[in-house]
């Protein structure tokens, strides 16, 4: 038992234990911000609502100077299109820039483009179309080193 | 240090009344300047300073016997670099390769081709929305200018 206790055991699991916090936030960009529940598991898996999700990464992005793309659509939820609202509005006020478009005092549309993660801009996208008739309310993230001016052409292709 | 001064010493170091310099004199005297070690005074005295520094001792070895093994230090070593190995492969393969993947009302979809039309779809989506504001905006400075061409 004392064994356990002595703090030379521990320190070989030091250096793995920072790279693990240094690695973790890496692996989870939107973390800390309010709209990081909606790209969590269990919203793949909501009862009640059709939602899709889709996580893009890494060299499939390259030709789009993105690093991170993240969406989430939702049908059918509309308790679920209100707190993303709220959330999107809350990280919004946050923003660098933002366009915004309201609906009937919703938030019909939003590009934000938020504070930047060490070396790469952040964008979010917000939409909902049950404002004009429609069904959906998606939101998406992307990280990466393209410029406000290439998301903007990116959308507009 | 004469027989009667070091009685003396003992006496008051077994009632707790020596200072801390005395007692190092006293076991300075018991283990070098002994003058009758078969004094029974002095044979009690050097017992119990004997005592205090036998119980002193298992508590040294028993410290030893607690510090790991060198192969415990090395197997920690090894775990912490296996791991920190995993980590760093897993994160490394996953920016070079990256992910793709979508789910679809709890459904799973790996394909890239359609993973990535799913996210084309997303962006055409905001591409629309985007496009009637702008359409939108036009139209009403279009009215602007109009109301303030038919002012002048």
């Amino acid at each position: 038992m004392p064994q356990s206790r002595n703090p030379d055991n521990m320190k070989p699991l030091i250096p793995t234990l920072l790279l693990t916090l240094v690695l973790v936030p890496a692996a989870r960009a939107q973390e800390g911000m309010a709209i990081e529940p909606f790209f969590d598991d269990g919203i793949k898996h909501r009862p009640g609502a059709e939602v899709t999700a889709v996580s893009v990464t890494g060299k499939q992005l390259q030709n789009s100077n993105l690093s991170i793309y993240r969406s989430v659509s939702v049908t059918g939820d509309p308790s679920l299109t209100q707190d993303m609202e709220r959330a999107v509005t809350r990280d919004g006020a946050k923003a660098e820039s933002r366009e915004v478009s309201l609906k009937d005092g919703h938030l019909y549309f939003g590009f934000y483009t938020l504070i930047p993660q060490g070396k790469e801009y952040r964008y979010m996208f917000y939409l909902n179309s049950t404002l004009t008739g429609g069904s959906k309310t998606t939101l998406i993230y992307m990280q990466g080193k393209a410029e406000p001016y290439e998301i903007r052409n990116m959308i507009k292709r | 240090m004469n027989t009667p001064e070091l009685h003396n010493l003992i006496e008051r170091y077994f009632n707790a009344d020596t200072s801390l310099d005395e007692e190092r004199l006293l076991r300075r005297e018991l283990a070098t300047g002994i003058n009758n070690p078969d004094d029974p005074v002095i044979q009690e005295a050097c017992a119990v300073m004997g005592l205090h520094v036998i119980r002193r001792k298992p508590a040294a070895i028993s410290r030893k016997t607690v510090s790991p093994p060198i192969w415990r230090n090395v197997a920690a070593v090894a775990v912490a670099i296996a791991v920190t190995g995993s980590l760093l492969s897993g994160v490394i393969r996953q920016q070079s390769t990256g992910e793709c993947v979508a789910y679809v009302n709890g459904q799973r979809i790996s394909d890239r081709d359609a993973v990535m039309k799913l996210m084309f779809a997303d962006l055409n989506e905001m591409e629309e929305a985007s496009n009637c504001i702008e359409a939108s905006i036009t139209n009403e400075l279009h009215e602007i200018a109009d109301i303030m061409g038919q002012l002048e």
